[in-house]
């Protein structure tokens, strides 16, 4: 079956949804329980899933799934997104998450695309909103081909062309529409490729060395780091507002509250907070240092991809590197002498980062793990802290189905072992480097990104376990 | 078919949830687990749904729209008819999850091991048709990357199922190509071993005052590591004027180095490689007075430290293993199989 056939994802055995595609006609207000096959209808009575029951419409009760909405409408663009779709003709994972939700939904724009379930009079809306960017789609796909082939004749093999391209190509799509209907197109697909290899290459990397280790800037550069590890600290400030948290932290995964968490960080709540990290060993607790207490940075003169130091130990070279080995948008990069002075203000910051909502998100994502290992005490389902727990805890059954290590075994390897005990080091670790990680891109933490934020890092930490109980028994990954 | 919705606390459970590891084929979708029980003959999987908005996205994929009013409303059951081409793939993928895991290879029972490259490279395949509903967005390029395309290629020589593996080779360089992974190309194959049959005993040393064999929990070692239809060996004897307790175990293909144990009583005995035979061999002295050790305590223990803590056995676990070494036999006949195991079957 070659990629995009089988486009209706409804090959129904009992003829349940019309072959071409579901039944989601939305112009009625159909609110009755023998709606045909495809309607839903969610009574409010008996309802316990708070989520869903707040992405209704609180006059008629009657929403679809959005990914059912987003799936009818995806079909009816017919094979001009085949580029953009998966081989059951739905839109990929990052068709949705960098073109479609971004740019053509909009849910922070348009409240009404945003939840789980659209509300049925939304419905018609947000297919048509997808069907007014089909062309736009269509001559997206276009250039992706177009941008993979001559990416393919430069030979360049590196990064997840997805990530890389998909909204590059959205915006020439945009602008130019299809690639057939201008001369220059072999042109700006060679643009784009080379601009990106351009941005994430050795050369970047490599002046990025040659600037910091350059003898006429050392001695400044380590004049700017004393001077704002002198100056810039910031440990009194702030308020504690643990109510606030925990109130933010208990909705957070279903209707986050943006007033809560504005004002987290109107109290300076993650700076108060980051007052900790100067007492003993707490840095160390939480697996962002290796001393006892964290040290000035040094500029560094070298960096490696596969061994980088916990956060709070890493050279300055070394957090700007990190940078650019994942996915970002140059444009949104500053130059490389900014962009160190950048790097060295935010070092001596409060969890040496420079937003405060990124210090927030980090409170929060402390609070949240604090008793992940633990029975700990009975939360709402929904609580963030509830369902992170969750998450952690069931890995303990997926390893049985799976024939991977019980968490009790002895002989695994001790890193391993100490790991899996605390798996909060590796998570707060790894949360501070997403933070740090947008901060460098220029996106601000909102609130109704921290869910997906706090939830992604738990499942990277419990996959890169996984692979290393797998490599431990040598089954590959 | 009725399949009935249970609402707890914590999770929302659909259907019946297979009763143990060995039988169980899963998938983690985003907000749930699915999960189907490889001994049922049925297409509808249970699910544990822990997050109902996000799994509210995909669930119609599996149940039918017509079923999804039904969970998200807070009925007590549902009853799904339609079949999407969707629901099967995710079946496929559960299935070759089980594979990996479970695939009880065994040269005295006739069952060859399966291809890791075949269903790493089917997994990749299956993995990107149903992307929009899996936990882990990176499980297509995880996937990807661990398959050798080189290793692979060799696949492509095969007589009868070499077209669809060739097939399969160039949609998996289209993935590759998509998801940025540098494919992986070993120009030699690793050897799959046959079935080196490990049907002799240990050899012959003394006179053995008391012989028996245990059964092995498939838990306690590394899929791949033991002959699933083997069982522990032990042999108490006189040997050079010491009572030694020896222990042998039957293994199978995988090269893995973890560690092996026989637990007997207080004590483990080291389990190791055969130089020359497809066996793990370990012998230790006893003191005279083993031989008073009741004999259901002189059973041991085979377990692989890296894996857990030995337990108890179930009483019914010889009647478990024999189940699903009876569907693995099934399976490498089934004609719409993986092509793992059509090509292990062949």
């Amino acid at each position: 079956m070659a990629k995009g056939d089988n486009r209706s994802g409804g090959e129904a055995a009992s003829s349940t949804a019309p072959a071409t595609g579901l039944d989601l006609t939305s112009s009625t207000t159909d609110c009755d329980n023998n709606a045909p096959h495809g309607h839903v209808r969610i009574d409010h009575t008996g309802l316990r899933l708070r989520g869903v029951e707040q992405a209704i419409s609180p006059h008629r009760g009657v929403a679809l799934p959005r990914g059912m909405v987003i799936a009818d409408a995806w079909t009816q663009l017919g094979d001009v997104v085949a580029p953009l779709s998966n081989s059951s003709g739905r839109p990929l994972a990052r068709t949705v998450k960098l073109i479609l939700d971004p740019l053509v939904l909009r849910p922070v724009q348009n409240p009404q695309f945003a939840g789980s379930a659209i509300a049925i009079e939304h419905v018609d809306d947000l297919r048509d909103r997808i069907h007014a960017a089909g062309p736009t789609l269509g001559a997206t796909a276009e250039w992706y081909q177009l941008v993979k082939r001559t990416r393919r004749r430069a030979g360049v093999t590196d990064g997840n062309p997805q990530d890389l391209y998909f909204q590059r190509c959205f915006e020439l799509a945009h602008s130019n529409g299809t690639p057939d209907g201008i001369t220059t197109a072999a042109e700006l697909a060679a643009e784009v490729v080379e601009d990106v290899r351009r941005s994430r290459g050795d050369k970047t990397v490599e002046h990025l060395r040659g600037y910091i280790t350059d003898p006429g800037n050392v001695p400044a550069l380590n004049r700017l780091l004393g001077a704002a590890w002198r100056d810039d600290r910031e440990t009194s400030a702030g308020h504690p507002d643990l109510d606030a948290r925990a109130a933010f932290l208990a909705a957070c995964a279903t209707n986050p509250d943006t007033e809560i968490f504005a004002r987290l960080a109107d109290h300076r709540v993650g700076t108060h907070e980051a007052g900790e990290l100067s007492a003993e060993g707490v840095a160390r607790d939480y697996g962002l240092s290796t001393h006892p207490r964290p040290a000035r940075p040094r500029l560094g003169d070298r960096a490696s991809k596969s061994h980088l130091p916990p956060p709070f130990d890493r050279s300055i070279l070394e957090r700007a590197f990190a940078a650019f080995t994942s996915v970002f948008h140059r444009e949104s990069m500053a130059d490389i002498p900014a962009l160190i002075r950048q790097e060295i203000h935010r070092s001596a910051g409060a969890w040496q980062l420079a937003e405060e909502s990124s210090r927030v998100a980090m409170v929060l994502g402390r609070d949240a793990t604090a008793d992940l290992t633990d029975a700990g005490r009975t939360l709402s389902r929904d609580d963030a802290r509830a369902r992170l727990r969750s998450r952690w805890q069931r890995q303990a059954y997926v390893h049985r189905v799976l024939r991977l290590p019980a968490r009790t075994a002895d002989g695994l390897p001790d890193d391993l072992r100490a790991d899996i005990r605390q798996p909060r080091r590796a998570y707060l670790r790894r949360l501070w480097v997403r933070l740090h990680g947008r901060e460098m891109r220029g996106e601000s933490m909102t609130a109704t990104a921290i869910w997906d934020l706090l939830d992604g890092v738990m499942r990277s930490v419990i996959m890169d376990q996984r692979d290393r109980l797998k490599d431990t028994l040598g089954r590959g990954r | 078919m009725t399949i009935p919705i249970y609402r707890a606390d914590e999770s929302i459970v659909i259907g019946a949830i297979p009763s143990h590891p060995e039988r169980t084929a899963m998938v983690e979708a985003d907000g749930a687990l699915l999960l189907w029980d490889e001994l049922a003959d049925t297409i509808y999987p249970a699910a544990r749904i822990f997050d109902l908005d996000r799994a509210g996205e995909w669930l119609w994929d599996i149940y039918g729209a017509e079923s999804i009013r039904g969970i998200l409303t807070g009925d007590e059951e549902i009853d799904p008819i339609a079949v999407t081409s969707i629901l099967r793939t995710a079946k496929r993928l559960a299935h070759i999850e089980w594979a990996r895991s479970w695939w009880p290879e065994s040269a005295l029972s006739s069952i060859p091991p399966l291809s890791t490259h075949l269903l790493d490279a089917e997994a990749a395949l299956h993995a990107f048709a149903v992307e929009h509903l899996l936990d882990d967005a990176e499980s297509v390029r995880r996937s990807l990357s661990t398959v050798d395309f080189g290793q692979l290629a060799e696949f492509a020589r095969h007589r009868l199922l070499g077209e669809e593996v060739t097939e399969l080779l160039d949609r998996l360089d289209d993935l590759a190509e998509d998801y940025g992974v540098e494919p992986i190309r070993t120009s030699r194959p690793t050897p799959v071993s046959g079935l080196a049959l490990a049907a002799g005993d240990m050899r012959a040393t003394s006179t053995a005052a008391a012989t028996g064999k245990a059964l092995i929990d498939w838990n306690l070692v590394p899929a791949g590591m033991i002959d699933s239809a083997g069982s522990a060996r032990w042999e108490l004897a006189r040997h050079e004027g010491e009572l030694t307790l020896s222990v042998s175990v039957p293994a199978a293909s995988s090269t893995t180095d973890v560690p092996l144990t026989a637990r007997v009583g207080d004590t483990d005995i080291s389990l190791e490689r055969s130089p020359d035979l497809p066996f793990f061999v370990g012998r230790t002295v006893v003191p005279t007075s083993f031989l008073l050790t009741r004999t259901d305590q002189r059973q041991p223990v085979v377990h692989s430290p890296v894996m857990g803590r030995p337990e108890d056995a179930s009483p019914e676990l010889a009647d478990r293993h024999q189940a699903i070494l009876a569907h693995a036999r099934r399976r490498l006949a089934t004609p719409d199989g993986l092509l793992a195991e059509r090509i292990a079957g062949a």
